[in-house]
């Protein structure tokens, strides 16, 4: 049977306008692998959900961060008198790390409480330097793989292809900060055709003026603009640019605006792409062969944790010090940061109005086609709506 | 005959338990499936609090209960700590149901809206006004009017979308309930419901499903459905056969198609009796809902779900027992038009 509820009826992605607090059961980054050093504790907010993370004799402890006692985050004053515990920092009440069991109070070794309640544990596991944790329902079954919350990785002898988290030799650098607006806003943004006018006037375009023409949009031009990704793995949408689906826009005479850089090279171009729960790919850029990756990680229905990264293949240690190199001196400075502070600046302006009904009240345009594709991806595989922490609304 | 403890509750329920000397008051009644509402099980909280209305008891030693004199001397005791002497009796200031998510309450709510989705069946959505117990998927209440009657209707909404509730009623001409809601019924009236009561809720496990709907028997399945979905627990396939009588009594068409969009692993399919000679819908087959189920639909962990008038769950019952569907996977609800 197929749908004869009109296409361009709302409550196709109903779910999605529910989705303040992020889809749950997903892999999300939590840190960077450095932040939390062998011994070290470290709170996060993940959806709603706070989280300590600990690393002891090698190993990743995640667990709810609320002591069950006050409620108090443990994280606020980490306290660790054995290897194998955490101790809240007020009235001295202590979990295991490996179940999150209570096993004493300090100030009441026998009390009824030890062995009766939890702390719950989440997933953890650290990859290509990144600390991820499964958040959402403790019962869900079975977790599926992190590469099913990470970007498809397109076939290598593909024009496009770039480096990706799941090879072999991939190195990720790269940075994350708390961003005042709502997670699906800047996912929106991030891969939105038409927003590459943020970027005219950014440091980034004008070094890369004679490797690559800026655009001032990406136009669709036809039904297969965009490519879906519905089926085992990772769910997402890729505008195909570079192909004759869309068509860059790099002169408006009515505005007399054209692009800075001129058109006329020959390069491979940037795709982007958008995947549950939240994640951006865009292949080489910003040089040919390396991935500009990012995260919008939500941390309540009003924050994200916005995660910028580049992915670069390192076959040995040669190359991973130009890398770095490269990384430190080029990419985080003007793409990282100079160029993604301008999403963030455009991420922000729209948390404003969206936080006040603007989800009804838009009038979208033709360049937003694959926004609305996203919404619907987003409302036909989620894993489940993340339900706002209690006493938050 | 060991010493007896009676407990008294809210809702005029008393429990008679037996309580083996020594034994604190809170551990006798959980060891008998009595349950209190507790929390620290250390004299602190205070949670355990009731009221000794006849005998003895004492305290355990060495611990300092948080009551204070006064509050003792009114006879308020802690459950946790007081060990009876001989036979006692206890009053709690809370009902029976207490430590239950879903016990049977009064509640009110506002009518918030009203509109009839095919020729003979009305969807009145309400706003429940307290903000107490939720209930189960697949539950219903009684509704009282203001007549005095009662009715009772399934809930179509999931728990999620408390306080938000609604409902599908048949228009039965001279019903009390349909002559209500077609007459009367207007946004902002106040109604009172008594639940949730019911037994026609989902399992625990997660296996395969097929819900048979028959007419506003939609109702309790859509709750069901939507909590799946909410829940992000709709990962096993899932088939919903609903059928109509007339073609032009057919609802909620797009309502199921949204589910279907938003739930890859649901297969829908639609029937009616009857033919109209102008709607000629292609999506609904013409003939029973019974004749909807299909043998690839039961597999050997399926569970069905079977709403609708008592015909049709007669009907559906043989055609699911005939492909082998054991009696204990199918859970069915009976409705009468009200």
């Amino acid at each position: 049977m197929t749908v004869t509820v009109q296409k361009t009826d709302r409550r196709l992605y109903e779910p999605y306008l529910r989705a303040k607090w992020g889809l749950k059961n997903h892999w999300y980054p939590a840190l960077f692998g450095v932040e939390l050093p062998e011994g070290g504790v470290k709170g996060v907010e993940i959806a709603g959900t706070p989280i300590l993370l600990r690393r002891i004799k090698g190993r990743l402890y995640a667990l709810h961060d609320r002591c069950v006692h006050r409620g108090v985050r443990l994280s606020h004053k980490p306290t660790c008198l054995t290897d194998d515990t955490i101790t809240c920092w007020f009235h001295g009440f202590s979990y295991n790390l490996s179940d999150g069991m209570l096993m004493s109070i300090v100030g009441s070794p026998d009390d009824e409480l030890i062995g009766k309640h939890k702390l719950r544990t989440f997933p953890v596991q650290e990859f290509r330097g990144i600390v991820f944790v499964f958040v959402g329902d403790e019962d869900y079954k079975p977790i599926p793989p992190l590469s099913d919350d990470l970007p498809v990785r397109p076939p290598k002898n593909d024009a496009y292809s770039a480096a990706h988290p799941l090879d072999e030799d991939a190195v990720i650098l790269g940075i994350h900060t708390t961003v005042r607006c709502n997670w699906r806003l800047a996912t929106e943004n991030g891969f939105d055709p038409g927003h590459a006018l943020v970027h005219r006037d950014n440091a980034l375009v004008h070094a890369l003026a004679g490797q690559r023409p800026q655009q001032l949009a990406y136009r669709p031009v036809s039904d297969d603009a965009f490519r879906v990704f519905e089926g085992d793995g990772p769910k997402g949408i890729m505008n195909m640019y570079g192909s004759d689906k869309y068509i860059p826009v790099t002169e408006n005479k009515a505005l007399n605006l054209r692009s800075a850089t001129g058109t006329d090279f020959k390069f491979v171009g940037s795709r982007t792409s958008m995947y549950l729960p939240g994640v951006l790919m865009v292949e080489n850029f910003p040089d040919p062969k390396v991935m500009h990756m990012e995260w919008y990680v939500p941390i309540d229905d009003k924050t994200h944790e916005y995660w910028r990264c580049i992915v670069a293949n390192c076959p040995d240690e040669t190359a991973r010090e130009r890398f770095t190199y490269r990384y430190q001196n080029f990419y985080e400075p003007l793409d990282l940061r100079d160029f993604n502070n301008a999403d963030v600046d455009a991420s922000e302006a729209m948390q404003e109005v969206y936080e006040r009904d603007g989800w009804n009240h838009e009038n979208l345009f033709t360049l937003d086609a694959v926004l609305i594709g996203w919404r619907k991806l987003v409302s036909r595989y989620n894993r489940g709506i993340q339900a706002p922490p209690r006493g938050s609304e | 005959m060991g010493q007896t403890a009676k407990l008294r509750f809210a809702d005029d329920v008393t429990r008679e338990i037996e309580v083996a000397p020594g034994t604190t008051l809170l551990k006798a009644a959980l060891e008998a499936g009595v349950r209190l509402d507790h929390q620290c099980l250390s004299g602190t909280c205070g949670t355990c609090v009731c009221r000794l209305v006849c005998g003895a008891g004492t305290n355990l030693p060495g611990r300092s209960v948080c009551l204070l004199p006064g509050e003792v001397a009114e006879g308020y005791r802690l459950a946790c700590s007081v060990v009876p002497t001989g036979d006692t009796e206890w009053q709690f200031d809370y009902p029976s149901t207490i430590t239950d998510d879903s016990a049977i309450a009064r509640h009110v709510a506002a009518v918030e809206g009203l509109r009839m989705v095919s020729d003979s069946v009305f969807e009145l959505s309400m706003s429940r006004m307290d903000s107490a117990a939720s209930f189960l998927a697949g539950q219903y209440v009684r509704i009282t009017l203001p007549d005095g009657s009662a009715r009772s209707i399934s809930m179509s909404s999931a728990p999620q979308d408390l306080p938000d509730l609604r409902f599908l009623i048949r228009y039965l001409p001279g019903g009390v309930l349909s002559e209500h809601l077609k007459t009367r019924c207007r946004p902002g009236d106040i109604l009172e419901l008594e639940g949730p009561m019911g037994s026609f809720v989902l399992p625990s496990e997660a296996g395969p499903k097929i819900f048979i709907a028959g007419g506003t028997g939609l109702a309790p399945i859509l709750s069901m459905l939507d909590h799946l979905r909410h829940a992000g627990t709709a990962r096993s396939p899932m088939v919903l056969c609903f059928g109509v009588g007339r073609e032009a009594d057919c609802f909620y068409k797009q309502e199921l198609e949204l589910r279907q969009f938003w739930m890859p692993k649901l297969t829908l399919r639609l029937a009616c009796d009857e033919r109209s000679p102008t709607v000629a819908d292609p999506d609904l087959r013409t003939g029973s809902v019974v004749s909807l189920i299909e043998p690839a639909d039961i597999g050997p962990d399926s569970t069905a779900f079977v709403c609708g008038p008592p015909a049709m769950i007669a009907a559906a019952s043989d055609r699911l027992n005939s492909l082998g569907l054991p009696a204990e996977r199918l859970i069915v609800e009976r409705f009468n038009p009200s």
